[in-house]
């Protein structure tokens, strides 16, 4: 019984070195769990992040892309809007309208009084 | 017991998951590895096929502009019809419905549909209501590409001295052609990426537009100085009923060209339609013989030399003059006249009298001093070079005809530039019409300053020929209508016989009128030289290049707010202190 005791106890102490050693090896495994979930956590944190920025940048680079074609466009009009403003200044149109739509003439030299100051 | 194990079971999965995953990375890593380093020439070549696009931009020309920045030719932006064969379903359906709109025959658009090729150009440059209606029909395979077409704002305007450009674009005429280098840029290919759907994506520096561009060129010509040129020129080829007829106004104190007008006129915008001959600017790129208008160098080169004064007397014969085995004419007999006189009268036989006791190689150098016999190196293309025979290669007739413009000749510009030298007190100052050259951010790349080439008489003999010249256009001269109410002017007339090609003789009935001068005579700011050719009415210089003469500087004089040196000229302060109109019409006479 004591034989059985002491065993027992032997193993009762055996037992608790392993529980006390098991207990070591949980708080460290546990560690190194936590480690590699926040690696992995942090891992898939960047990930998310790069992709979430070359996400980013493409749709930026969509709207760059939108705002040339705009401004390209606008850029045409201006042109359009320049050269219309060329051929409505040509001498001839504008001498035409002067004399026959506003009834203008050039003036004759008895018609002209120089001012000196 | 069976916890522990479970324990330590999960531990060994998580260490076979992590060694998986060290596995796994490895093998990405190596792959990463393998497709970054050992097949990356061979992948991106394949890449770059997938997802760019090299398209060949075409220069935008750049912009020609008058002096004061109108433009004069523009480079405006067009569309162009291509086809992608392979991808068109119905493809005669489809040349048919193009053909309607495009008026073309429908077989030319059918047998470019049926070409084995990835592009094919329909047709470019294509108005845009064309374009949008093609557009419409939503047909696939066919697209549309910008391209640049010139176009000239002023029409007519100026349209020889500009020229105008294929359809390539490539400058074909004019300052097109000579500067075609300047205004047509570069052609760039332009790298477009696509992602996986084939949209566009934003490529920085891809928007190369600024780059292309050609550089732009500035001129001295004012468009309502030319405009003025050309209208006067064309009423008097008109009224004349004249086969041509060329004007330049130049700046003789700086050799600038104000405007340079050549009748008839053309429209660049439709140079096809028009007949090649009036594509040339005639100003520049042909010669006539000057006739009288050539006195007016003899006259300066004599007083230079101090062989004659303005008041020595020359015997002009009556009329009629033989000189070796030929006579020499006036076109009224004179006797005695003064040198002036010689000129104001145009008197052949005085002239070639005065001529003589130059010497003819003396007056070969100083024409050449004029500048005639080389080109102006206005920088144009086939530019005239002018024909000065050397004394000892010609006749003694014909040494004494060059003394009243013949047996020699001379381009216009060369012409004009001689009598700016006479204007500004003997400088040659280089003829010039390009002020400047930018680049289209505005950035000055070259620029034209006036410059002197040489002095070809004394201030005093040009003061004294300008007095002279005054009195050509005083009455009785030859030039009287080439006076203007407001302002004083001096010139001289031309009327010259032209070679009859078939007869090898001169004509009687084909002939130059012309007019040189400049104005105010005293102060010129500007000269004029007007050539018509051919007139059959009218039929000399002072009666149609004369009065051509006056209304261009009378209106340019005025348009340039040059003071009125004939009109009197009133107080402005009485004037303005003055109540009422019939108070400032007493004050202004």
């Amino acid at each position: 019984m004591l034989s059985n005791a002491a065993t027992s106890g032997k193993f009762i102490h055996t037992n608790f070195l392993a529980r006390q050693k098991v207990k070591g090896d949980d708080k460290k495994d546990r560690k190194t769990s936590f480690k590699m979930i926040t690696m992995g956590v942090i891992f898939m944190i960047s990930c998310f992040m790069f992709v979430s920025t070359r996400i980013c940048v493409l749709n930026t680079g969509y709207k760059i892309s939108e705002a040339v074609k705009t401004q390209e466009k606008f850029l045409q009009e201006n042109r359009k809007l320049k050269i219309e403003r060329a051929s409505l200044a040509s001498p001839s149109r504008i001498e035409k309208i002067a004399k026959n739509k506003l009834g203008m003439i050039t003036p004759k030299n008895n018609q002209v009084v120089i001012l000196k100051w | 017991m069976v916890k522990l194990k479970n324990r330590s079971e999960t531990i060994n999965n998580i260490r076979v998951i992590g060694l998986l995953f060290i596995v796994f990375f490895f093998i990405i890593g190596f792959r990463g590895y393998s497709l970054q380093v050992l097949s990356a020439d061979k992948l991106s070549k394949i890449i770059k096929k997938q997802t760019e696009r090299n398209i060949e931009l075409l220069p935008k020309r750049g912009t020609i502009y008058d002096r004061n920045g109108s433009e004069l030719s523009v480079s405006i932006d067009v569309e162009s019809l291509f086809a992608r064969p392979h991808l068109i379903e119905n493809k005669g359906l489809a040349a048919i419905k193009i053909s309607r709109i495009l008026g073309v025959s429908h077989k030319t658009i059918l047998k470019k549909f049926k070409k084995n090729k990835g592009f094919v150009w329909i047709k470019r440059q294509i108005p845009p209501e064309d374009a949008s209606k093609i557009k419409k029909l939503g047909i696939k395979g066919l697209d549309f590409t910008d391209e640049s077409q010139r176009f000239y704002p002023n029409k007519e305007l100026a349209a020889q001295m500009l020229g105008f450009v294929g359809d390539d674009p490539r400058g074909l005429e004019g300052i097109e052609y000579e500067y075609d280098s300047v205004l047509k840029g570069k052609s760039k290919f332009l790298a477009i990426n696509r992602d996986a759907l084939g949209r566009q994506l934003f490529v920085d520096g891809a928007n190369t537009s600024e780059e292309v561009q050609g550089n732009d060129i500035t001129l001295t010509i004012d468009k309502n100085i030319q405009y003025i040129a050309e209208k006067e020129l064309q009423a008097a080829i008109s009224l004349s009923k004249a086969k041509n007829g060329i004007a330049i106004v130049m700046e003789p104190a700086t050799g600038k060209v104000l405007a340079m007008a050549v009748a008839p006129l053309f429209n660049p915008n439709q140079y096809k339609k028009y007949e090649r001959k009036t594509w040339r600017n005639r100003a520049i790129t042909d010669e006539f013989e000057p006739g009288s208008t050539f006195k007016t160098f003899l006259m300066a080169s004599a007083l230079e030399e101090n062989i004659i004064k303005p008041k020595d007397i020359f015997f002009c014969e009556n009329g009629s003059y033989r000189v070796a085995n030929r006579v020499i004419h006036d076109t009224h007999p004179h006797g005695w006249l003064n040198a002036t006189k010689i000129l104001k009268y145009s008197s052949n036989i005085g002239v070639s009298k005065i001529a003589r006791h130059l010497g003819s190689e003396l007056f070969y150098q100083h024409i050449r001093k004029f500048g005639f016999g080389e080109e102006t190196g206005v920088a144009f293309p086939s530019e005239a070079n002018g024909s000065i025979p050397r004394p000892y290669h010609i006749p003694e007739h014909t040494r004494s005809a060059m003394a009243f413009g013949q047996g020699i000749s001379v381009s216009p510009l060369q012409l004009a530039a001689a009598y700016s030298s006479i204007a500004n007190g003997g400088l040659y100052m280089k003829p010039y019409f390009i002020e400047k050259i930018s680049h289209p951010n505005g950035m000055v790349i070259q620029e034209t300053t006036p410059q002197v080439l040489r002095r070809v008489v004394s201030e005093r003999t040009a003061r004294t020929v300008r007095n002279m010249l005054k009195t050509v256009v005083s009455k009785g001269g030859t030039g009287e209508k080439a006076k203007t109410a407001s302002y004083h002017v001096a010139g001289k007339t031309g009327t010259s016989q032209k070679i009859d090609k078939e007869l090898n003789t001169y004509s009687s009935e084909k002939l130059i009128a012309s007019f040189a001068g400049f104005a105010p005579a005293d102060d010129p700011a500007i000269t004029v030289l007007v050539i018509i050719d051919e007139p059959e009415k009218m039929m000399s210089g002072g009666a149609i290049a004369a009065p051509t003469f006056s209304r261009i500087i009378s209106q340019t004089l005025n348009y340039l707010h040059i003071t009125p040196d004939k009109q009197p000229q009133y107080n402005y302060e009485k004037w303005r202190e003055a109540n009422n109109t019939a108070q400032r019409k007493n004050i202004c006479g």
